[in-house]
């Protein structure tokens, strides 16, 4: 997939295990939504869905950001807003909070 | 160092008490370290830490902080020794299967230092304990493995004004970093809630939460003594598999 047509997510922790893959890339052009990429990723990977929310949480337009994932872009954490800008060719982690003790 | 980014913990260097020789001949080969010396070491001595449970991660950060001479330890732990519990849980025996894990570890814990004085607590943190048992503590750690205990604990902990070592194990990954509104984010910047998808059990090994529990016990030292970088505003990921270290700014 061409860089500049897709964004590149690494995946950790549990969403790793969920996808079966530590990397998947997003076919996008230009810029967008954290939202709307989070929901294109629920819908290619549904196993990973649970994850974040659920399929439930996606079904409407209004979906709130899904408790507990950070995105991290070249080490910040973005902030975790469903408007928060991200464009193609963009590389971040997906990173589900963990709670194992 | 800012010393506004690292408030010292209120009443801790108040309590300070002067080592005894014994104490000194102890706690030798630290008390030379650069930053922390002898009155970082009087700070332990005088300092409470709330543990929330003592299993894999929270039984190795109670383990370092009795050796390095903290002298109150209250540990908040339920339940049974089981089997597979033995993997990772270091204060725990297999002569203990069946027999509550509190007691374990409160045994194992004296057997290293004497001089420590543990407040065991056969319960996991509610909403209904946790103001109680954060108030008898200057720094809390959370080592508990489902997230509402540690939004219960950390809701206690802001509302006291406690700073909160978070540390969290999953497979062969951990994280860590340090909650202290309002020097830092508040816990529920970034869980406002129970997150979807988290298991009670999950794939680990035990030199997972051996290598996070010794990182934990150093950020809690790290505060109680006022010295070092703590990690606030920046979490760490470690993955182990691939030994890669990740410190991530946090928003």
């Amino acid at each position: 997939m061409n860089a500049n047509a897709s964004i590149i997510l690494e995946l950790t922790g549990p969403l790793e295990r969920a996808v079966g893959q530590d990397e998947v890339a997003i076919a996008w052009s230009g810029e967008g939504r954290l939202g709307d990429l989070l929901r294109q990723f629920c819908r290619a990977y549904p196993t990973a869905a649970e994850l974040l929310g659920g399929d439930a949480h996606w079904a409407g337009v209004d979906a709130e950001y899904p408790a507990g994932i950070l995105v991290i872009r070249d080490s910040a954490a973005l902030a975790p807003k469903m408007e928060t800008a991200i464009a193609a060719g963009d590389r971040l982690t997906l990173m589900p909070l963990i709670s194992g003790g | 160092m800012n010393p506004a980014e690292f408030p010292p913990l209120p009443g801790v260097a108040e309590r300070a008490a002067q080592l005894t020789d014994e104490e000194r001949e102890t706690y030798a080969w630290q008390l030379d370290v650069r930053d922390f010396g002898e009155a970082g070491q009087e700070k332990l001595k005088a300092a409470s830490v709330l543990i929330s449970r003592v299993g894999g991660l929270g039984g190795v950060v109670a383990y370092e902080l009795a050796a390095a001479g903290v002298g109150r330890l209250i540990l908040a732990h339920a339940g049974n020794l089981k089997p597979s519990d033995l993997n990772r849980q270091l204060l725990m025996t297999h002569d203990w299967l069946g027999k509550p894990r509190i007691e374990s570890a409160t045994r194992r814990l004296l057997e290293l230092n004497p001089r420590l004085e543990i407040i065991p607590i056969a319960e996991n943190i509610t909403t209904e304990n946790a103001d109680q048992l954060v108030s008898l503590a200057d720094v809390v750690v959370d080592a508990a493995p489902m997230f509402q205990e540690r939004l219960a604990m950390n809701d206690a902990a802001q509302r006291q004004g406690k700073p909160v070592v978070e540390a969290a194990m999953y497979e062969l990954e951990a994280t860590l970093t340090v909650i202290h509104p309002p020097h830092t984010r508040q816990f529920r910047d970034l869980v406002p809630d129970v997150p979807s998808g988290w298991k009670r059990r999950f794939p680990v090994l035990g030199a997972v939460s051996g290598t996070v529990g010794c990182m934990a016990a150093m950020e809690t030292i790290k505060l109680i003594a006022g010295f070092g970088q703590p990690l606030k505003n920046r979490m760490l990921r470690v993955d182990l598999r691939s030994m890669r270290f990740d410190m991530i700014r946090l928003p």
